[in-house]
């Protein structure tokens, strides 16, 4: 059996859990610290869906849609509380994969991508055309903020706490799978499906599993960011977006849990920081992209031994159950 | 384990570094040094045709400013970011203007979506604000802490429907839009007003953004038997929408068309197919003899180079703005806002800002002009004028939140409304 | 305007945009035939080349055809840069990486055409008189019956190339089997190059088209990119002439609905024609079905 890592325990939950006290009234930083929670949940997904069992869906963005409006939906028009809403917004976004996936399991790699693709195109002209439910291009306001027996999350630093603790909770999910026999499973999917199937697993149940897995964390980062801006409109799921992960994705290394996190705090920085760069800061993401897979197509992740076993590190053989 | 002692290390360096790299903003939104307007626009995607005409009216008011003596002995200094007319990077511009540039003033994006996701920020971080793209339900929920630097739409679009029913006696109007927010608001406005004068709306089509194909649009217009259409179209779609209108509607279709028609851009690229629109526009136009808006236009073809519709809004609102700011003799944001709702005629090349605190608008006059010059704007001839001082929304203001209960009667009695 | 004239206007108009597509079409299909890579930035390089060729139009010659002809070469000239600097190497990796790192191709040259040539859009000059001609209520745009023209002589020439020059036929040779052609002495390297060169030039062709009949903007590269790759999916991918097929089918398909059903939904009836194409006919419309792999 897997371990749970233990430093969630650790020093390292402490740090980060004191970080707001630490950097009290410093709401930018903290600001910037929440972004970069919300970012680790989707890259996470990614993590699953991309790295581990190679699917290239294109489509993620249109999850992370559907948890956004589920929150919405639950929080604003049926009076439902936040965090009852979140879970919920997270299955909505794992069980529309399922129905994406089910049928769409069998494509290969070039056409996984179109379909998927082409279902978050679709998703996303719905949430135009549906006005009555979604709001149409007006968007959707005034998604009530988050509040918790009587207390209201307004501050920045409120959201920090809220984030950190899914993005642990994700964080350890993933690691947690990605050390046990079902996470090997999964690689070995992603690398060599014939070999995987010739043994007797059901592939495409695998796949499926994987895509609601990680559209689940999509899911939940949107309905995360639903509370935390009040505002979602279709501008906010576009392919861009999705081009944005995908670059944060390469550059951390496609199964590198340990360089995805790393990748997610130099993009979200960097682009903070490069928002007066416009729109070089773009020329820069694609470059990077062409620069990585050319010279370090497993991303930083590989370029970290140390970070790379601690994710990826396994169990002894002996713990193994087939 | 020594590979999680590592990571731990590794982690808690990061930490560290990055609060150390932050620029943590130290002297805060102070009383000295220069008074920081921030500015989040579209610099970049379809929206930068208007965004990028906007910040560089921004600049050369400050400019001008600062030339001036600046306001309260201080200099203007301009922060702008790209918001790319989205959402999220609305958000992060937003922020990034309030918590770490601390700036005094904000206008918080370039698209309705952009800007009301923004508007809280500035709201929270206790920052005046002023913008352009808004529609009513936002200019609502500012609270009074926003202002709006133009003529809204349900000012300029009902002019437009009345010049249509009343002047070219059009009674059955198609409408082709874009499908944003922008689109839907306007094809709302028209129909409403249209309806209301007594004409129908027998056909709405619509086009993606991004698409510049709208044959099958206009062959479903065509079939509806209408005298007119309103056509709302945005940015690179115009020139080639135009082109189609010409093969696929009857040449006996009126064409209205949005204000988007009044830039430069558009004239150069479209030419002589917008001759024959009729067209609203707020009146910052060359064609337009008040000395005020003639001094202005020439202060912008001087600073700028170039002439943009999206200009006035960006005079209007620093020059609102500094005066309000003049007039408090603070940045504070209460003190500010409260020196907006105060104003009355203050001159401006879109009219006199006068203040209405029902509806939170201080711009109600409407020109529609006819395009007849191509790529020349100064030969269009004012056909229509339009001025109303009637209460535009259905929802009020609400004043209470940020100025306190008694505000909102104290203001309503300044100027003489209920 | 009755119903047969409009579905007359709609096909003549889907006929059009169908040469766009079958251009942009080809250019996908080439690309994945020699070299394995599905290029998502073809649209892009479609954009590139209608911005070159205005740029050649206004500052160097008001000639056309001789400005569109530097162009197609400049593009020419485009097409094997990028493949030697930046696809060279990936050809061992996973086909995902490849595609991302075309993703990332088209985000940068998306991002330098804005920056060069502004966020304006730009027209062309007309080639002919730009008024429609009628016949009765079937519109007819002489420009557009020149495009057309231009296109279906593009697609042609092209044909010809490959199947009856030796290059040409060294390049399908190099699509079918890569390490048979090597066997019998083509330069397999300099083939692939060469199809992304010459990818780039039918490409750009596609833009071009557009250009003249629409207009050009920054983000003209992603809508006709994926109608081209849904085009080629259609006909048939990988295979050229399926994919030019399909291209036309695609063009009057969207066309016909969206006159007939909802304009509402012209862009979503082509993605959903992709979906039902892929479950249905994955080989594409003009391919003879295969077995397709169940893993």
């Amino acid at each position: 059996m897997a371990r749970v890592p233990r430093f969630i325990l650790g020093p390292v939950t402490i740090l980060l859990f004191a970080v707001p006290v630490l950097f009290r009234g410093q709401e930018y930083l903290l600001r910037l610290a929440n972004e970069v929670f919300l970012n680790v949940v989707i890259i996470l997904g990614f993590v699953v869906i991309l790295g581990l069992t190679k699917q290239f869906s294109l489509g993620q963005v249109a999850f992370y849609g559907i948890g956004a409006y589920t929150v919405a939906l639950l929080t604003a028009s049926a009076g439902w509380n936040f965090f009852l809403a979140l879970p919920v917004a997270g299955l909505a976004a794992g069980s529309m994969a399922v129905v994406v996936g089910i049928p769409c399991v069998r494509f290969e790699g070039p056409w996984f991508a179109l379909v998927t693709f082409a279902f978050a195109e679709i998703a996303r002209i719905l949430m135009i055309r549906l006005k009555e439910v979604t709001g149409g291009a007006q968007g959707f306001y005034n998604i009530p903020r988050p509040s918790l027996a009587g207390l209201q999350l307004t501050a920045e630093f409120h959201y920090f706490y809220l984030f950190l603790v899914v993005a642990m909770l994700v964080f350890g999910i993933t690691v947690y799978v990605r050390r046990s026999p079902l996470g090997r499973l999964w690689l070995a999917l992603g690398e060599v499906p014939h070999v995987v199937a010739a043994m007797g697993t059901n592939v495409a149940l695998q796949r499926i599993l994987a895509f609601f897995a990680g559209s689940v964390f999509a899911g939940l980062a949107g309905g995360l960011f639903a509370g935390y801006t009040t505002f979602i409109s279709p501008d906010s799921f576009t392919i861009n977006h999705t081009i944005y992960f995908l670059t944060i994705l390469v550059v951390g290394g496609l199964e590198s849990i340990a360089g995805s996190i790393l990748s997610v705090v130099v993009f979200t920085l960097l682009s903070n920081y490069l928002l007066a760069f416009y729109p070089w800061d773009l020329v820069l993401q694609g470059l990077i992209i062409i620069l990585f897979m050319n010279f370090l197509p497993r991303g930083l992740g590989s370029l970290m031994p140390t970070l790379w076993g601690f994710a990826n590190r396994q169990p002894a053989p002996a713990d193994d159950t087939a | 384990m020594d590979s999680l002692g590592r990571l731990c290390r590794l982690l808690g360096l990061v930490v560290f570094l990055t609060s150390v790299l932050v620029p943590v903003g130290l002297a805060g939104a102070g009383e000295s040094g220069p008074i920081k307007f921030g500015v989040s626009t579209a610099l970049s995607g379809d929206a930068a045709a208007y965004g990028k005409p906007f910040l560089d009216a921004i600049k050369a008011m400050a400019d001008l400013f600062n030339e001036q003596g600046g306001v309260l002995g201080r200099r203007i200094e301009v922060i702008a970011y790209d918001d790319r007319g989205i959402p999220d990077q609305a958000l992060q511009a937003a922020k990034k203007l309030v918590q770490s540039d601390r700036v005094h003033t904000l206008q918080p994006g370039s698209t309705s979506g952009a800007i009301f996701t923004a508007m809280p920020v500035g709201k929270e971080g206790k920052v005046a604000m002023w913008g352009y793209g808004l529609a009513e339900k936002w200019l609502v929920e500012g609270e009074g802490a926003i202002f709006r630097s133009a003529p809204p739409d349900q000012v300029l679009i009902p002019a437009l429907a009345k010049f249509a029913y009343e002047n070219k006696k059009l009674r059955n109007v198609g409408i082709l839009h874009i499908d944003t927010f922008y689109g839907e608001n306007a094809k709302e406005i028209f129909s409403d007003e249209f309806k209301k004068l007594g004409g129908s709306i027998p056909a709405v089509t619509t086009y993606p953004d991004g698409s510049r194909d709208v044959s099958s649009q206009l062959l479903t217009l065509a079939r509806a038997k209408i005298d007119g259409v309103f056509l709302n179209l945005q940015g690179g779609a115009i020139t080639p929408a135009l082109r189609q209108v010409k093969s696929f509607l009857p040449p006996n279709v009126t064409l209205l068309h949005s204000n988007d028609v009044y830039s430069q851009a558009i004239r150069s690229e479209a030419g002589d197919l917008v001759n024959g629109l009729y067209y609203f526009v707020s009146p910052m136009i060359q064609q337009n003899p008040d000395p005020e808006v003639q001094k202005w236009l020439a202060e912008m073809k001087k600073r700028v180079g170039y002439i943009h519709e999206i200009h006035a809004r960006a005079i209007v609102g620093m020059l609102v703005m500094k005066e309000a700011i003049a007039r408090a003799g603070t940045t504070e944001q209460l003190a500010v806002m409260k020196q907006v709702h105060r104003m009355k005629n203050f001159p401006t090349p879109l009219g006199p800002f006068t203040y209405d605190p029902r509806d939170g608008e201080g711009l109600k006059s409407a020109v529609v002009l006819l395009a007849k010059g191509g790529a020349d704007l100064s030969k269009d001839e004012v056909v229509f004028r339009a001025t109303t001082d009637r209460e535009l929304y259905k929802q009020r203001v609400n004043y209470k939140r940020f100025f306190g209960e008694g505000y909102e009667k104290e203001l309503y009695a300044f100027h003489g409304v209920k | 305007m009755s119903d047969l004239a409009l579905i007359a206007n709609q096909l003549i108009w889907g006929v059009l945009v169908g040469v766009s597509y079958s251009l942009l079409a080809i250019a996908f299909s080439l690309i994945f035939a020699t070299s394995g890579t599905v290029n998502f930035a073809t649209g892009e390089f479609a954009m590139v080349g209608a911005y070159f060729c205005y740029t050649v139009l206004s500052k160097l010659t008001g000639q056309v055809l001789f400005a569109v002809l530097i162009t197609l070469l400049s593009l020419f000239a485009f097409g094997m840069l990028v493949e030697r600097l930046a696809f060279r190497r990936l050809y061992k990796l996973d086909p995902i990486l490849i595609l991302i790192a075309t993703i990332g191709i088209s985000t940068m040259l998306k991002n330098l055409v804005l920056i060069i040539w502004g966020p304006f859009s730009k027209s062309l000059p007309p080639l002919v008189s730009a008024d429609p001609i009628a016949f009765g209520p079937i519109i007819l745009v002489p420009q557009n019956l020149v495009l057309l023209a231009v296109g279906l002589a593009t697609m042609v020439v092209f044909h010809a190339f490959m199947n009856y020059t030796r290059l040409g036929t060294a390049m399908r040779a190099t699509a079918q089997n890569v390490k048979g052609a090597s066997l019998v002495g083509i330069n397999t390297a300099r083939c692939v190059n060469l199809t992304w060169a010459i990818g780039s030039v039918v490409a750009g062709i596609g833009g071009i088209l557009i250009a003249f009949a629409y207009n050009l903007s920054i983000d003209m590269g992603g809508l006709i990119g994926i109608k081209g790759f849904a085009s080629a999916i259609t006909g048939g991918f990988g295979n050229i002439l399926a994919s030019t097929y399909g291209g036309m089918v695609l063009g009057v398909a969207e066309n016909l609905a969206g006159g007939l059903i909802s304009f509402y939904y012209k862009d979503v009836i082509a993605f959903g024609f992709i979906v039902l194409i892929l479950f249905l006919r994955p080989s594409g419309l003009f391919v003879a079905p295969s077995r397709v792999r169940k893993v």
